[in-house]
């Protein structure tokens, strides 16, 4: 079964007189377990195209099928329960709250789960999430006293906290180092291989997009291309590798 | 909610200084409101106290009734009518008994009685009904009544062997609930207890005066003894009674139970009756009168065979004045004062309420600039934090959650500022009530309104700024920088 289905969906802004026309039509589908890589310059409507993924905004035209269930009319809370609960977002700024440790920032997607859960479950849970990441002793550390690996896999477990069936990385090596940015795409190719995550990754960098098994660009709203990739730099020995990346 | 709060602390204490600013300004608008509450409620009290203490609370029921009908209020209403003067200058109605003798020549004065004649009714004295247990009852019934003390007073001569300077003591019998009643100040010793009272115990309390006179060369009068009607009645405390006259005998103060065996009587002399506020004193002492009449089964045409007088009636002048001067007063005053009483409670009470609503007023405003600032604050804090709040969204937080999380932070500073406001407000009660001596109280439940108050300032004054953040964007939030 697809995991996401756009239908001919439109994005139009209005600023002003003007109108803003961020998608034009744009149809995909995406299966269980696929790591799509999205790519395109900046304006070339990518990050629209994420936000109606990752149920943050919603399309002026045509549907948009999250795992088979028709989200594009959702009320604002409806979309906050499916993003909660179905979709873990990677950020490109690591988005984790200051003067927080490490567990606190994980556990924030808990802290909006209904029903609502025990402060000790919400702590197990986010332990185990921060172990899978292989940062279990940086738990009681602030985002200042890691490193931007560290704080970018920090934010990946905190995507999968809530055992989501789609992960969201927007940019997630923006702000990284070559080094680190393969680490940490390793962690969500690993991620897929072994949990069968779909990974929908938004990047400009085709050496970034190159770790997917399929790329599709896009371009002025529309897609230009859709192809399906061998992936780069998928580790042997990933988990040792993770933990030594550290 | 926990962590709710937790995050609340987190946040305030990222920008300390500026939440420390809003809180001092929440903590002086509470502040204003104890102090405020406080003074308004002392001055309440203070006027309370005052009429009461002044004010007639107090019905004195008597046996007998020696006075003129026309002086008692009842029948004064009756007789007198729109011309007070005239009802008062002359003299007794027909029954009036003794009063007769008083009787002028003037023709004037003859020709105003005969007027007064043709509207008075025709009435008629029974003897006096011996006031006791029957009426005690009745009394204690009656609603408006807060308390009911019953006395008894008279000479008694001490036993042979007394070894006193002096042979005869007034024993005057009082009950539990008089002291209250009056301005009685215990100086020295103790009360007489419940037990005593109850049991007619051989305990008395005395005067300073008094007790000079019986014991000169004692230090203490606590533990002295009178040996009287073969009991030994023991001091066991000091009293400072006002308006005491400069009696030859000197009189102690004994459970009435004792004073009634000593003077073996069963019988009091006089009831006296507390009402519970000046307010109801008139209706009370009507009320009273028509009680005791239908108990003691007096027909229509009978005047009352008791004297139910409060304060100020029984205050007038009576034995040595002029019985017409006295009898004058009496009658032009003895309607009126309750009315005027009243009133005066009344006006003054407004004045009180006014005064307390007029500093309501500069509290409350001093509330509105503390719930100002922590909008100000909130708002800064919503602005600051904008990206928090758009990757909050995106984690799934819905509109509820995020307007929870700002609600909790403001209510969080408002309350801070409302337990600081509460500490610099009791601190400022303090300050005047032993700086500048002004009267004040200060209730817990007004500090717990306090709180409430400063709770609610936080969610009205937040409400605005946690809505924004509910409703924000979340695309455009976590654009945000």
């Amino acid at each position: 079964m697809s995991v996401i289905t756009l239908e001919s969906v439109k994005k139009v802004y209005k600023l002003g007189e003007n109108s803003v026309h961020a998608l034009r039509g744009v149809s995909l589908e995406i299966a269980a377990g696929e790591f799509v890589s999205i790519i395109g310059p900046s304006g070339s409507g990518k990050s629209t195209m994420m936000h109606i993924l990752g149920c943050l905004d919603r399309p002026s035209e045509g549907r948009y099928l999250l795992n088979g269930k028709d989200v594009s009319a959702l009320s604002r809370d409806a979309l906050a329960e499916i993003r909660n609960k179905q979709i873990g977002f990677v950020f490109q700024g690591f988005n984790l709250l200051p003067r927080t440790t490490a567990v606190e920032n994980v556990e924030v997607p808990l802290l909006y789960s209904r029903p609502v859960m025990h402060a000790h479950e919400r702590r197990e849970r986010a332990l185990k999430a921060l172990a899978a990441m292989g940062l279990s002793d940086r738990a009681d550390h602030h985002p200042n006293q890691l490193s931007g690996g560290q704080q970018q896999r920090v934010a990946i477990a905190r995507a999968l906290v809530n055992e989501p069936s789609l992960i969201l990385a927007d940019e997630p090596t923006g702000n990284l180092d070559t080094k680190t940015s393969i680490d940490v795409m390793q962690a969500l190719q690993e991620l897929r291989a072994r949990r069968g995550i779909t990974i929908v990754l938004i990047t400009h960098e085709p050496d970034i997009a190159a770790f997917g098994t399929r790329i599709v660009a896009v371009r002025d709203g529309v897609i230009l291309s859709d192809v399906p990739n061998v992936p780069r730099g998928l580790p042997q020995d990933a988990p040792v590798a993770l933990a030594a990346a550290g | 909610m926990i962590t709710n709060l937790r995050m609340a602390m987190r946040a305030l204490t990222q920008n300390r200084l500026q939440a420390l600013l809003t809180l001092l300004g929440m903590s002086v608008g509470i502040a204003m409101v104890v102090i405020v509450s406080g003074l308004g409620r002392g001055a309440q009290l203070k006027i309370e106290s005052q009429i009461e203490a002044a004010g007639p609370t107090r019905i004195a029921i008597h046996a007998g009734n020696f006075t003129p009908s026309a002086i008692d209020s009842g029948g004064q209403q009756d007789s007198s009518g729109g011309e007070p003067s005239e009802g008062a200058y002359s003299g007794g109605t027909p029954g009036s008994g003794g009063d007769m003798t008083a009787v002028s020549t003037d023709s004037a004065a003859m020709d105003a009685r005969k007027r007064m004649r043709a509207v008075a009714r025709t009435r008629y004295r029974a003897p006096p009904t011996p006031l006791g247990a029957p009426e005690m009852a009745l009394l204690r019934q009656t609603d408006g009544v807060r308390a009911v003390a019953a006395s008894v007073e008279g000479n008694v001569s001490l036993d042979a062997d007394a070894g006193l300077p002096v042979y005869v003591i007034r024993f005057s019998g009082f009950e539990q609930s008089w002291p209250d009643m009056t301005d009685w100040k215990l100086t020295d010793g103790r009360w007489i207890s419940e037990a005593e009272h109850r049991a007619s115990g051989p305990v008395m309390l005395v005067t300073p005066r008094v007790a000079k006179q019986l014991w000169p060369n004692a230090a203490s009068p606590i533990g002295q003894t009178i040996a009287a009607g073969g009991k030994k009645i023991a001091v066991v405390g000091v009293i400072e009674v006002t308006g005491q006259g400069d009696a030859v005998v000197p009189t102690v103060y004994v459970p009435v139970g004792l004073a009634q065996s000593l003077l073996h009587r069963t019988s009091y002399d006089s009831i006296t009756v507390r009402t519970t506020s000046v307010g109801v004193t008139a209706a009370v002492a009507k009320d009273i009168g028509q009680k005791l009449r239908a108990l003691h089964h007096l027909p229509e045409d009978m005047v009352d065979d008791f004297r139910a007088e409060t304060q100020s009636v029984a205050a007038m002048p009576g034995m040595g004045s002029d019985p017409r001067l006295a009898r004058a007063v009496h009658s032009n005053t003895a309607g009126f004062e309750q009315a005027s009483w009243e009133q005066m409670a009344k006006s003054l009470r407004q004045a009180g309420r006014t005064f307390t609503l007029l500093l309501a007023g500069a509290a409350a405003v001093s509330l509105l600039v503390g719930g100002i600032g922590i909008m100000n604050i909130m708002l800064v804090s919503v602005t600051a934090r904008t990206r928090e709040i758009g990757l909050r969204m995106a984690l799934g937080a819905r509109a509820g959650d995020v307007m929870m999380q700002f609600l909790v932070e403001s209510v969080t500073l408002a309350a801070l500022g409302g337990v600081f406001g509460l500490a610099l407000g009791l601190g400022g009660l303090l300050v005047t009530q032993y700086g500048f001596h002004w009267a004040s109280a200060a209730s817990p439940a007004m500090l717990a309104a306090a709180l409430v108050m400063a709770a609610l300032t936080g969610i009205v004054f937040g409400f605005v700024p946690a809505r924004r953040a509910a409703f924000l964007d979340p695309v455009i939030a976590l654009k945000s920088e």
